[in-house]
């Protein structure tokens, strides 16, 4: 895994400009980020301050209108698609709130997607995906489908995708949104463990003050700036004063 | 409901217009499939049949022995009758024009003065001629069809050349018609000539074709026909305007349920194109519909909203698919005339659609755009029970997957063999349509049935085999159709529709010329055919030569034999046969059962007749028994002493008589057709004849050009096969890239999750196209597998039916490798455009937060 010193993903002086009916609409607006390894930030704003875009950013499904978003030290804005496809699958996880599985693939397939997609072996995706889904408790469900499982199991699956390619940065867009609290805490105990223990990046939004406290930083968003930024007391500490929350 | 078209489907139209476009064309295909067969069909059928209709004009009775013709005596008799008001003799007989290229036109020879011009209305208000007495006096003159002078820029006192008994004859432009009656009857292609002129240039002595009989107006129809059959002692037949439409129809029962049966597969390959269509639009719109019912719009209103829509919709794309027929069918129906042509006097190859097909067009476009609209509806927004029952199906088919399927599957092929076992000899014509569609329509829809469970069985293996190599699209396309086989039921079963109808006909074509060809290499002994120009495959319709012309090519130093072959269409049992009159010479003839040289005596002597293995099979005939066939003189009996094969005669049958025998009984020492065996070492046959075949305008065909003019013609004939390949493959990429879309449009969050985890868009668009190509497979074997039953059923017994032969059942590979290929090709390319859709749905769909 490459990467600066500073960070495993950059954003600098970032503009995001939407064409609108009447006028244009700013979605971010010289948004600067760093994303360090091994670090765990949340960000928080309302609807449309733009954090799914800062994600999309980062994973190079979206441009910038202007600035530079790098990953590993590539700048994201200036790979076509293979390259950006290769850097998704290799250096980036991505972990939806509500779909993060295809229904027509059996689980272990699902985890298997990006390296699939990257073109490992057979054996080799058999290892990993075993591994990977034994270490979230699903070992047992490798070859069912994902009507067959819980919310809760269906994030978990995400995340041993996330974990079978050895990612070094999970985005995160509201994992926990969809699920009862104490299935939210399993799935942000297991980020938390991925951080301290593995030393994997995550960027996470939520609405959730209680899912932003697990973070080591947690970021405000409000009309595509950054708002405020305050120093995470993770593991469930009261956050609830903090701009964005709740 | 207004408010709804204003403020969602104008603004829509504006976003998308590539979206209604798509359904516009989807629907035109449909509507111009249909409209494209049946079209060619109402051209064929009812211009024969107007042209009879509208000849026989205002007359009540036609008497006549057709082909022979009847004596023109016999009108004075028949005029002398109580409730006979007059009665005119009529010619009526396709003549060749000859020129730069040769014409056919219709020849109509009637009185001027007599009962005819004072009875019809149409000849009377029709013809201009500017020097009656001149135009009377001289036997050159002729009257023109005012549209076929103006397409040939003729004017009075021109001149024009056509082919008569003796040769050609120059005749002399005194008259052109106006209005039009005559030209709708005749197609605007016609000649008429005095009554006297006409039998002196086609050699009919005092005969004429038939004889119009008009009856006073208060005589009883049947006591008056009762009354001229007495004195006409079955010198010749009495017709009525209806069955004179029957016969008509007769003449061309092969063509007619050839014609109905591909307008049946139009109109249902036609209404999957549709339906398709009217889904997919639907189906793209899924989330607008749904937000409208959650933000209080009734589901009422929205089902009136968007029936409207596709109502207009469909408007447009039956307008479009109206002009798109029309031009198909321009395309196809001359070879349809070419082919019936042979046998009939078509006047012209002029699209002749009807109003009934414009009909059957707009209710199948507005009736399943409709259909598909309310089903969509329905799926999109269910009612509360509909959902709990869904969900109970659901339920219910976890535990008997597929049963139902399988058990109508079976059902199907079992009422198939049924009615295969059960099959009569022949049927008429509605019965018989019926009966083959409804046996080929229960194929069709079994294979169609099986297709779901055939590709859910495909995707599941083909999941196994790709789960066990490296790569994703493979992996992700076979899951699709493995998972979900359902959504592909109408493209799949289109598909195999399109497929299995054309692999049939390909079939039928190639079962036809291999059958036919090995008959013609074994029937075809002389050196040579001579005919008329252009008439080789002419038998019904072909132009009469007159007997000198044998003898002179008798006398010709490099001809050893010279046959001299007579064609006319006679009555046998009330339905027309061709009877065939050959002269005996040293060449024995091909029969089923006997040798030619034990019955040769018999039929020389004029014992005994042959006839042809269709007519005995429809007439329950066997060697042996007693035929009786009208003659001027009178019935006249005849023993069967063998039947023989004939592939150039379908529907009516054909019997063949000694032509010493035909020219005694039925008083016509005519020919049409000379067979020639030349001398050992004679090269080329027609040089030595150079001087007679220019002088009668004739044309000289060695038997191998023979051989390949009759394969010429049978491919003409099927020409229409080449547009249903059109057609199947439009089928085959409308269908997958509708189904596709559809199913694109329902996979946006799937595909931002492939995207989001490092699928590149080439692989989504590949995963995509392999699922369109796996879709093409599926149902281009499906198509293949049914094709070959249809084609089984068709040959066997099908074609028995129809046409009383027997073919041997081939079933070429090549043009169904063709087309499947070509199928899989189209089906593959299809899913490009998804694909590219597809591709453009990346993870920003998920923009909001």
């Amino acid at each position: 895994m490459t990467g600066t010193a500073e960070g495993i993903a950059e954003l600098r002086d970032v503009h995001v400009t939407y064409p609108g009916r009447s006028e244009q609409v700013h979605a971010l607006r010289g948004l600067s980020l760093t994303v360090r390894r091994g670090e765990f930030i949340t960000v928080m704003g309302p609807s449309g301050s733009g954090k799914t875009t800062m994600l999309n950013l980062i994973a190079g499904l979206e441009r910038p209108t202007s600035g530079s978003v790098c990953v590993n030290g590539q700048n994201m804005a200036k790979l076509n698609d293979t390259a950006a496809s290769v850097i998704r699958r290799r250096d980036i996880s991505y972990v939806f709130q509500f779909f993060n599985l295809l229904p027509r693939l059996p689980v272990g397939e699902n985890v298997a997607i990006p390296l699939r997609a990257d073109g490992i072996g057979v054996a080799e995706i058999r290892r990993r995906t075993r591994d990977v889904l034994e270490k979230v408790g699903l070992a047992d469900r490798i070859d069912g489908f994902p009507d067959e499982l819980s919310g809760g199991e269906r994030q978990r699956v995400a995340i041993a995708r996330a974990l079978a390619t050895n990612a070094g940065l999970i985005l995160a867009d509201e994992p926990t949104g969809n699920l009862d609290t104490r299935r939210g805490e399993e799935i942000l105990n297991i980020f938390r463990d991925l951080v301290e223990g593995e030393s994997r990046s995550i960027v996470l939004v939520t609405h959730d003050h209680r899912a932003a406290a697990y973070g080591d930083r947690m970021i405000s968003l409000r009309d595509g700036q950054i708002a405020d930024e305050v120093a995470g007391k993770h593991r469930g500490a009261d956050v609830s004063d903090f701009p964005g929350a709740g | 409901m207004n408010w709804l078209l204003r403020y969602l489907s104008v603004p829509d139209l504006r976003r998308a217009p590539g979206r209604y476009a798509l359904s516009v064309v989807g629907i035109a295909i449909g509507v111009a499939t249909i409209v494209a067969t049946l079209g060619v069909a109402d051209s064929v059928v009812h211009s024969f049949e107007r042209s009879m209709a509208t000849a026989m004009g205002s007359a009540t009775l036609r008497v006549g022995s057709h082909g022979a013709g009847v004596d023109l005596e016999i009108a004075d008799e028949l005029r002398a009758q109580d409730g006979v008001r007059g009665a005119a003799g009529i010619i009526h007989r396709s003549v060749v024009v000859t020129g730069d290229e040769d014409v056919r036109l219709t020849l109509i020879g009637v009185d001027m003065v007599g009962d005819a011009a004072k009875f019809s209305q149409a000849l009377r208000e029709s013809v201009s001629i500017a020097d009656e007495v001149e135009f009377l006096g001289a036997p050159d003159s002729v009257v023109v069809s005012g549209s076929w002078a103006a397409d040939e820029m003729l004017a009075l006192a021109d001149t024009l050349t056509v082919m008569a008994v003796d040769g050609p004859r120059e005749l002399v432009v005194r008259g052109v018609t106006r209005g039009a009656a005559l030209e709708a009857a005749f197609g605007g292609r016609f000649l008429l000539m005095d009554l006297p002129a006409a039998q002196l240039l086609l050699g009919n002595g005092s005969a004429v074709d038939y004889i119009d009989v008009w009856l006073d107006e208060d005589a009883a129809v049947d006591v008056v026909r009762t009354r001229l059959a007495t004195v006409l002692e079955g010198r010749a037949t009495i017709l009525d305007s209806g069955e004179l439409a029957r016969r008509a129809a007769s003449l061309i029962f092969a063509v007619r349920v050839f014609l109905m049966m591909a307008g049946f597969v139009a109109v249902v390959v036609g209404f999957f194109i549709l339906y398709n269509t009217v889904s997919t639009v639907l189906r793209q719109r899924r989330d607008s519909i749904q937000l409208l019912h959650a933000l209080g719009t009734s589901r009422r209103s929205i089902l009136s909203w968007l029936l409207v829509e596709s109502v207009l919709i469909a408007t447009l794309g039956f307008a479009v698919g109206v002009a798109l027929g029309r031009a198909f069918a321009s395309i196809s129906i001359e070879g349809f005339i070419a082919t019936s042509g042979a046998f009939l006097d078509q006047p012209t190859a002029r699209l002749d659609v009807q109003w009934v097909t414009f009909f059957i067009a707009a209710v199948s476009a507005l009736s399943v755009a409709a259909l598909a609209t309310i089903i969509g509806w329905k799926r999109i927004l269910p009612t509360p029970e509909q959902q709990v029952r869904a969900a109970m199906a659901s339920a219910d088919a976890q535990g008997g997957p597929n049963r139902w399927v399988y058990r109508s599957a079976i059902g199907c092929f079992a009422a198939v063999a049924a009615l295969v076992v059960l099959a009569p000899r022949t049927l008429p014509y509605y019965p018989l349509v019926f009966y083959l569609l409804t046996t080929l329509g229960i194929v069709l829809f079994g294979f169609g049935v099986l297709s779901p469970v055939i590709a859910e069985w495909v995707g599941r293996r083909g999941f196994e085999w790709a789960v066990r190599r490296p790569g994703f699209p493979a992996v992700h396309a076979f899951a699709n159709v493995g998972r979900d086989p359902g959504g592909l039921v109408i493209a799949a079963s289109a598909i195999v529709m399109a497929i299995a109808s054309t692999l049939a006909v390909f079939s039928l074509t190639t079962s036809l010329e291999r059958t036919a060809l090995a008959w013609i290499d074994q029937h075809f002994t002389s050196d040579a055919i001579v005919t008329v120009k252009g008439q080789f495959l002419q038998t019904f319709t072909a132009t009469s030569i007159s007997p000198d012309v044998l003898a002179q090519i008798r006398d010709l130093d490099d001809v050893r034999i010279a046959q001299g072959i007579r064609n006319v269409e006679i009555e046998y049992e009330g339905e027309p046969v061709l009877l065939r009159a050959i002269d005996m010479v040293p060449a024995a003839m091909e029969l089923n059962e006997v040798e030619w040289s034990s019955t040769e005596d018999a039929f020389g002597r004029g014992r005994g007749v042959f006839v042809s293995e269709n007519l005995a099979h429809w007439r329950d005939i066997s060697v042996g028994s007693t035929i009786s066939l009208d003659a001027p003189a009178g019935a006249r009996e005849f023993t069967v002493l063998g039947t023989f094969a004939d592939y150039l005669n379908s529907a009516p049958g054909v019997i063949v008589i000694a032509r010493d025998t035909y020219t005694r009984v039925w008083g016509d020492s005519r020919i049409n057709r000379v067979r020639v065996w030349g001398r050992p070492g004679a090269v080329a046959l027609g040089d030595g004849m150079s001087e007679v075949v220019e002088r009668y305008h004739l044309e000289v065909t060695p038997v191998s050009v023979a051989r390949a003019s009759f394969a010429e013609f049978i491919r003409g004939a099927f020409s229409s096969v080449y547009a249903m390949v059109g057609i199947a493959l439009i089928v085959s990429f409308a269908g997958v890239l509708n189904f596709l879309l559809i199913a694109v449009a329902d996979r946006i969050d799937e595909i931002s999750v492939l995207r989001a985890n490092g699928v590149s868009a080439y692989q989504i668009m590949l995963s995509t196209m392999g699922e369109a190509g796996i879709v093409g497979a599926v149902a281009a074997v499906l198509g293949t597998v049914a094709g070959f039953a249809a084609s089984v059923i068709i040959i066997t017994v099908g074609v028995p039916m129809v046409t009383g032969w027997f073919f041997d059942f081939h079933f070429p590979l090549l043009p169904p490798l063709q087309v499947f290929v070509g199928a899989m090709v189209f089906a593959f390319a299809a899913g490009l455009i998804p694909g590219v859709q597809a591709v453009r749905l990346s993870a920003a769909s998920r923009r909001a937060g």
